[in-house]
């Protein structure tokens, strides 16, 4: 019999294979670990890099003297870069190009015509300013217009202050000639225009209006400046003056000195960007950018085809789950602070405090990390400025990623392969185990007696000490099995000498003359010696036979001859039962021993008499097919308890009834008849008739080829 | 004069017992434990008939032993066998030694007289000319009564005692059928079914042997055995 385990050593094995994700997690947990501690080291570095250029600005009293500027927090800042290169006054702007001046738009919702863009930049002792101004139409002094407001214009405020300021127009003249007015207040607040030679302009028509160039010497320039660009527009009965700019307000007009930025050049890093900022926060200097161009890894294509087909199933497969669940540090992201003229922040305030600080901030769109380092510029016990280290923490994400990735990738690779591995050591762990256990059911035949032992298995493991355990095990089962059946035999032979001593007594005794009284005593001594002799031939009857099978001589007979022939006996054995035998048309030829058949039958009908109920009638069938002759006994009787059909075929087993009668039941006939149906290559059972009231007992017989069926 | 008988056997209480019942027949017995000193009585003088042991103390087969060297120094001695064994292989072994007859221990002591005495009147009788009354004719059998003796087409046919009286039994009423426990009781034996068939199947053999088509001794399945007239 088979049993479906259903939880089978493949299963644990799975199950405990399962032990096997821990590696991933184990491996992220240290990724994690080390990506913390790279991240320290960021901070550490990125605050040592703040800190080199802070040392490096402290006690420079000069550097932070404000040129301009409210000492107001929050007010509106103009910052003007220290230019590389000169600036020629003549309105082109390539003098501007490549100086990395940032350009800032400014603009009227409700006025698409008019628009311009400004940049500012410091050179020598000149503040310098580029507009170009969107303007379909320009009107400059001529012929037409010699009126300084009827024209398009720039007006300048410059002052410490909004109050005090001076204030400057700037008309366009013959291209590139720029005519420059003080504007001065009367006492009766009526304006008047004085021309104004510090100031130095150029124009130049463009494509979309044109570009007016400004120097403005720097000790004019009280720490603010106002700026509005003027626009007028003719039409036929209609004239409209637009104005775009500063506004009312001045900005501050802050103006890095050129030293820190040498400073910061020098110092500055790849892949992070450093401000320097005075105590309000207002951006100094800056250097580096945060965006790095990352050159995508390309694959390489000379690899072999498999290489290039692993990559491609790699990258359709796990790098898109990677895609997926990694933060991807590669894809661009919004800098919020690009252009941003002050700094804010835990980290800046900290420095302003004296103190170092770092601060971690994602940035507006969420596409990265940035981590800040701010350290305190020190004026002698004051706090000047501060300089901010940034650096996005896209490198490290990188590392990790990529860290996480491989050992994504050695983990799947190992998971897959100790799966596979642990399963395929499992199914042959069960294989085995399940061929001993077949082969240990097999041991044991339909019968229970040991037919062959299990093959010994030569392996050096526990299956193996397993395997010859059950060997040993099987073979002293049927050497016990063996000894039980040769018990009777042995019993008898023991016992024959000393009942031959007590009957030869006996004898010698009855030859005395003997009282009547001791006549009777030695009769009865007699008769039990004569039932022990009985006894004991029936005990050695099994070991006999199994003696005289071995010799036995096989010869052609009729099998049917012998089946009529035994009924007859029988019948006249026993004339009150009525025995039936149905024979087969054809004669029933066979090889083997017919007094060994006739013995078998003798057993089975004794049987078959001593079970049956009273009155009922005994059947013998003989079915003959040309390999086999088939025999049934059949009686109505008690059914035989169904555990027990085929046990009762082996040695001293029986259903009798202790005590059931005179004679002595060893249980060795059905083990006769067993030994008989062996000898003829067949076989014995027992089982309850289909109609429950009886016991068939059917025997199984090998016949020859058919061409010796008949002589 | 007294005949002698030599009895060996290994087991005091049944070789005192045998020795008793044999003397107050009026037998000389002289009693041996094991096989050497029994052959060295025998040396010295045979005895009329010697009743073996098979199994001689130490010596399983001592008995057997004996008997091949017992039939070396005369042909004609009569031996039986009395033995605990009584396997086939050991009665054939014991018969092809050369002994008479083969008895089981738990054979009757008054069985084994009419044994004894029968070998002995065998013995006395071999040579004298037989009496017709004595002689059953079934031709081409032909029984001696009196010596105990067959001959199947007048070639002798050598069988045992047992064999002798099973061989009679079938041939005093031919065609009639004796079961197994009609050819016990006139073979004087206490045997098993199995043992009798063995015995017809060697008596079959020894027929054989004299005459290649012997087939009169016919099995009746189930009931017994037959002489086919």
């Amino acid at each position: 019999m088979k049993f479906e385990v259903p939880f089978g050593i493949r299963g644990q094995v799975f199950l405990v294979s399962l032990v096997l994700l821990a590696i991933p997690w184990v491996g992220y947990r240290y990724i994690l670990e080390v990506e913390n501690f790279l991240r320290q080291g960021q901070e550490r570095t990125l605050s040592g890099t703040a800190q080199a250029i802070a040392t490096a600005l402290h006690d420079r009293q000069q550097l932070f003297e404000p040129i301009a500027g409210s000492e107001r927090k929050g007010s509106r800042l103009l910052y003007a870069r220290s230019l590389a290169k000169p600036i020629v006054l003549d309105g082109e702007d390539g003098d501007w190009r490549g100086q990395n001046v940032k350009s800032l738009l400014y603009q009227d919702s409700t006025n698409e015509l008019f628009s311009f863009t400004q940049q500012t930049g410091k050179y020598d002792q000149f503040l310098f300013f580029l507009f170009e101004i969107h303007d379909p139409k320009v009107i400059s002094l001529g012929k037409a217009n010699n009126e300084i407001d009827q024209v398009d214009h720039l007006d300048l405020a410059l002052g410490r202050g909004d109050a005090d300021a001076m204030r400057f127009r700037l008309a366009l003249a013959a291209a590139p000639q720029v005519q420059a007015f003080r504007i001065l207040i009367s006492d009766d607040s009526s304006e008047r225009l004085e021309t104004d030679i510090r100031i130095q302009a150029a124009w130049q028509k463009t494509k979309s209006g044109y570009r007016l160039e400004v120097r403005i010497p720097l000790e004019i320039v009280g720490g603010k400046v106002g700026f509005n660009v003027v626009n007028i527009s003719n039409s036929a009965d209609f004239q409209s003056i637009d104005q775009l700019g500063s506004g009312k307000a001045l900005l501050s007009v802050v103006i890095p000195g050129v030293e820190i930025d040498s400073i910061l050049r020098g110092m500055g890093r790849a892949n992070a960007r450093v401000w320097v900022v005075d105590h309000l926060g207002r951006v100094l200097a800056r250097t580096g950018s945060l965006q790095t161009t990352r050159s995508k890894p390309t694959a390489p294509t000379d690899a072999s085809w498999y290489k290039r087909w692993a990559r491609q199933l790699h990258d359709a497969t796990l790098r898109q789950v990677y895609v997926r669940l990694l933060q991807s540090p590669s894809k661009p992201f919004v800098d919020d602070l690009e252009n941003a003229t002050e700094l804010e922040g835990k980290a800046i305030e900290a420095a302003f405090n004296g103190a170092a600080g770092t601060q971690w901030r994602m940035t507006k769109d969420r596409g990265a990390i940035v981590l800040s380092a701010a350290q305190p510029i020190w004026v002698g016990d004051r706090v000047a400025g501060a300089v901010i280290a940034e650096e996005t923490t896209n490198e490290i994400l990188a590392l990790r990623n990529q860290a996480l990735e491989r050992l994504f990738n050695v983990a799947a690779a190992v998971i897959l392969l100790g799966s596979l591995t642990l399963l395929l050591f499992a199914t042959r762990l069960s294989k085995r185990i399940r061929l001993l256990r077949d082969q240990a059911e097999q041991a044991l035949d339909s019968k229970g007696r040991i037919k062959s032992l299990v093959a010994g298995s030569t392996a050096k493991d526990e299956i193996g000490d397993l395997s010859r355990s059950f060997s040993e095990l099987l073979r002293r089962l049927a050497d016990y099995n063996g000894y039980l059946e040769q018990m009777a035999g042995r019993v008898s032979h023991e016992f024959r000498t000393p009942i031959a001593v007590v009957r030869s007594s006996l004898d010698n005794l009855r030859q005395q003359s003997l009282t009547d009284d001791a006549t009777v005593y030695v009769n009865r001594a007699q008769q039990g010696i004569e039932r022990l002799t009985v006894i004991l031939h029936r005990m050695s009857e099994a070991t006999k036979l199994e003696q005289s099978l071995q010799t036995a001589e096989r010869e052609h007979f009729n099998l049917s001859d012998v089946l009529s022939g035994c009924v007859d006996g029988y019948r006249g054995v026993h004339p009150n039962i009525p025995i039936h035998l149905r024979l087969p048309q054809t004669q029933t030829w066979m090889v083997g021993a017919p007094d060994l058949i006739a013995q078998m039958l003798d057993k089975l009908v004794g049987n078959a008499v001593d079970f049956r109920h009273d009155g009922s009638s005994i059947d013998i069938r003989l079915d003959a097919s040309s390999s086999s002759a088939k025999i049934i006994v059949t009686n109505e009787g008690p059914a035989l308890p169904t555990e027990m059909q085929q046990q009762l075929f082996d040695s001293m087993v029986s259903l009798r009834p202790p005590q059931s009668s005179d004679e002595a039941h060893l249980g060795l006939g059905l083990y006769i008849v067993r030994l008989i149906a062996e000898f003829h290559d067949g076989q014995a059972r027992l089982e309850n008739r289909p109609d429950g009231k009886g016991v068939n007992a059917v025997i199984m017989l090998a016949r020859d080829e058919p061409e010796n069926q008949t002589p | 004069m007294s005949r002698t008988i030599a009895i060996v056997e290994d087991d005091a209480l049944i070789r005192e017992n045998y020795t008793d019942v044999l003397r107050r027949q009026g037998y000389d017995v002289n009693a041996y434990a094991s096989r050497k000193p029994a052959m060295d009585a025998f040396k010295q003088r045979l005895p009329n008939l010697a009743l073996i042991d098979i199994g001689l103390g130490e010596e399983m087969d001592g008995g057997f032993t004996l008997c091949r060297d017992l039939r070396a120094l005369s042909a004609t001695l009569p031996i039986i066998f009395l033995t605990a064994r009584d396997s086939d292989f050991d009665t054939v072994a014991g018969l092809r030694m050369g002994a008479d007859d083969y008895l089981t221990k738990d054979v009757s002591l008054h069985h084994l007289l009419a044994r004894i005495s029968a070998l002995f009147r065998r013995s006395d009788l071999l040579a004298s000319p037989p009496s017709s009354d004595e002689i059953i004719e079934r031709e081409p059998l032909r029984i001696d009564l009196k010596r105990f003796t067959v001959t199947w087409k007048t070639q002798p046919v050598d069988l045992t005692l047992t064999e002798f009286w099973m061989v009679h039994a079938l041939a005093k009423f031919p065609g009639h059928v004796k079961d197994r426990d009609q050819l016990m009781r006139d073979a004087e034996l206490t045997v098993d079914d199995s043992t009798i068939t063995s015995h017809i199947k060697r008596m079959r053999k020894k027929f054989f042997e004299v005459d290649p088509a012997f087939d009169r001794i016919d099995t009746v399945y189930g009931i017994g055995y037959r002489w086919k007239a």
